[in-house]
């Protein structure tokens, strides 16, 4: 019933639509989102109204119910058959939109990927919240601040094979080592939780054991972040931790002052963002290669990045197709927690 | 009675009670756990019970699908689909009593195991497929953003006296938590040894023709063991909540064979009709204890701990089977056989 009646609604909001693009030469957007009904992307949408009041073009949002890439693929033939400018995606499967998007392409749509990149024959763009370096050294210096620069700090990882997750703790350990800020922090090791809650939490307790004077935990994973501050808080020790987490898993626990802050992307800023790259491109303002910049209000300049990728030895090197970091990270803490606890 | 044991050896003894070998692994194990990381155990036997109860529950169920010789793949999910419906009634509300997350976590999970016993003993499929087709469907549903909106229960969503039902709160200086096990423990234990009922499940485990000769109902048996396993698993779904204060849909995704494991470890047979409560307790602590350990012994990465946990569950259930076998040797050595 619910999947007629969206077809339905989307057929008629075809038919509504098709006229108007052409008789008029507005820019016409495509957005493309994982999962419908997601509140992250109801909220990466009102980016994408806000840039569109400013810009004055026009868009449509639309992403599969159930998360898949062949609806994500199925929405986009629509687009392209619907003759948009611009493609906005966030992809399900960095590889299985490529053919699609690369028809796009041909027929001259420029595609702008955001939140989660398309391999880069299949884009023009790719639009990232903030680079491994920025995302490491955030977490860094808010648990520095924490712990008044002094003391023993851990890490609970996600899974050991991870190369996001990696990548940060190399360039973590990389600022431990040789910054003088935080010559007196003492850096014990990383352990691994496999984003498995019971496992985050038992690793979580032994690093307790070990360390009596433990006094930060950086947990750069959401799926770990809440084992960790529950663990701390059951044993009751002052242990501050931070780390990329979602507003609704933390909030009780920043609450409760084990996190003074934590921090992950903002939604709304990175379809903000998308917009105005998406606009430059088609305006013709930038080309998408490296060095190219473009101004997104409030956010600042962005520039185009050659993108980057981790090797089989962990360190960062380039990569095909070019990248924009918006280089800003949400933080979250008692005043602005509770903004965020339904959408992210 | 009294006189008469006195004069029994020791290999009679390690017959009756299967168990006293596993126990010594166990001894064993901590004996070599604290070599490694000195004050082990007292630094650590809270957090052993805490962390074993979860599974204890489960455990106690699986014991009575297992004596049917049956098996419940699905308990896991059932622990995610329970505790999340719960969760998610709780933050919208409808929900305020902790007494009531426990009632409903349990029927929802005695619904669902009724579901798993009709089509295994009735529809005649294997339990192993029913169960895995049913623990596919149950976690499959529990996103239900349409009816619950976000796919997983957040701290904020429960209320403060939920909150504090399974840790804060101790009786006796052991946390409700751990209370919950021990008294779904010492239920099932007094049921499978003074019920009639609890009796018959051993007799349809051990010879199904001969229970149907004397008279009892085979299929609802085995129906009422899927029932109790269901409402373990359901009531498991809500502790793991008033525990952890989160579950979404691969909470405890794969923990199902730690649960079956707990009850091989603890002597129950697989095949059905034997398995004693008192063994699934000392192989539920024994994996609880591995879990607790492993991260302590300072390995290095995961890929090493995994390996370790593999050996080390191997090695306990080798060494139980060796010291039964040997005491079985020695039984019928005795009887001139």
């Amino acid at each position: 019933m619910k999947k007629f009646l969206s077809l339905v609604l989307v057929a008629l909001l075809v038919l509504a639509l098709t006229p108007a693009f052409a008789e008029g030469d507005s820019i016409y957007i495509g957005v493309v989102y994982k999962q419908s009904g997601n509140p992250y992307f109801q909220a990466a949408v009102t980016g994408f109204e806000q840039a569109a009041a400013e810009l004055g073009f026009e868009f449509d949002h639309d992403g599969p119910d159930d998360g898949s890439s062949d609806g994500q693929i199925r929405i986009i033939e629509n687009y392209i058959a619907q003759g948009v400018d611009a493609l906005c995606v966030s992809a399900n499967d960095p590889a299985a939109l490529v053919d699609v998007l690369q028809e796009a392409m041909e027929e001259g749509i420029y595609v702008i990927s955001w939140d989660a990149p398309v391999n880069a024959e299949g884009r023009t763009l790719d639009v990232e919240p903030a680079s491994a370096q920025t995302i490491a050294l955030t977490m860094l210096e808010s648990m520095a601040e924490s712990i008044d620069y002094e003391g023993q700090v851990a890490i609970v990882s996600a899974a050991a094979t991870m190369p996001n997750q990696n990548l940060w703790i190399s360039f973590i350990e990389d600022a431990l080592a040789n910054d003088e800020t935080y010559a007196n922090i003492e850096y014990v090791g990383t352990v691994y939780g496999d984003d498995e809650y019971t496992k985050s939490f038992d690793e979580t307790l032994a690093l307790l054991n070990q360390y009596p004077d433990l006094k930060g935990i950086i947990t750069p994973t959401t799926a770990g972040a809440p084992a960790v501050a529950k663990c701390v808080q059951d044993e009751g020790r002052d242990v501050k931790v931070t780390g990329l987490t979602l507003a609704s898993d933390m909030k009780e626990f920043i609450d409760a002052g084990i996190c003074d802050e934590t921090f992950l992307w903002n939604p709304i800023e990175l379809g903000y963002a998308a917009s105005y790259a998406a606009v430059a491109l088609v305006n013709g303002d930038i080309t998408a290669s490296v060095g190219d910049t473009f101004t997104v209000p409030e956010v600042g300049d962005l520039v185009v990045e050659q993108a980057t990728e981790v090797n089989e030895n962990g360190e960062l090197v380039e990569a095909d197709g070019t990248i924009a970091y918006l280089n800003r990270l949400n933080t979250f803490n008692v005043d602005t927690v509770n903004d965020w606890v339904e959408i992210l | 009675m009294q006189e008469k044991r006195k004069g029994r050896p020791l290999y009679a003894l390690l017959i009756e009670h299967r168990e006293i070998p596993l126990l010594a692994v166990l001894v064993l194990l901590l004996i070599l756990v604290s070599i490694r990381v000195p004050g082990y155990l007292g630094a650590n036997y809270m957090n052993i019970l805490k962390g074993g109860s979860i599974n204890m529950v489960m455990a106690a169920g699986m014991l009575c699908v297992l004596l049917v010789g049956s098996i419940d793949i699905s308990v896991t999910a059932i622990l995610a689909f329970a505790g999340a419906v719960c969760g998610k009634l709780m933050g919208m509300g409808v929900i305020q009593s902790t007494w009531m997350m426990f009632a409903l976590g349990i029927l929802i999970g005695a619904v669902i195991g009724a579901v798993n016993g009709v089509l295994m003993s009735y529809g005649k499929v294997i339990a192993i497929i029913v169960t895995l087709g049913t623990s596919y469907i149950v976690r499959a549903l529990i996103p239900m953003e349409w009816l619950l909106g976000m796919n997983k229960v957040t701290p904020t969503e429960l209320t403060q006296g939920f909150k504090d039902s399974m840790v804060t709160n101790t009786f006796l200086g052991l946390p409700f938590l751990v209370w919950t096990a021990i008294i779904v423990t010492v239920l099932v234990g007094l049921f499978l040894k003074y019920a009639r009922t609890g009796r018959n499940l051993y007799a349809v485990g051990s010879n199904a023709e001969a229970a149907q000769v004397r008279g009892v109902p085979i299929d609802r048996i085995k129906v009422l063991a899927h029932v109790i396993c269901g409402a373990t698993a359901g009531l498991a779904g809500v502790m793991w909540l008033g525990y952890y204060w989160a579950i979404e849909k691969g909470s405890a995704n794969g923990n199902e064979m730690f649960t079956i494991a707990a009850c091989v470890l603890g002597g129950v047979s697989v095949t059905g009709g034997y398995g004693k409560i008192t063994g699934v307790v000392i192989g539920a602590l024994m994996i609880a204890t591995i879990d607790s350990a492993i991260p302590q012994l300072q390995l290095g990465n995961s890929m090493i701990t995994e390996f370790i946990k593999g050996i080390l569950l191997l090695f306990a259930i080798l060494l139980n089977v060796i010291l039964q076998r040997i005491a079985d040797k020695q039984a019928l050595a005795r009887r001139g056989i």
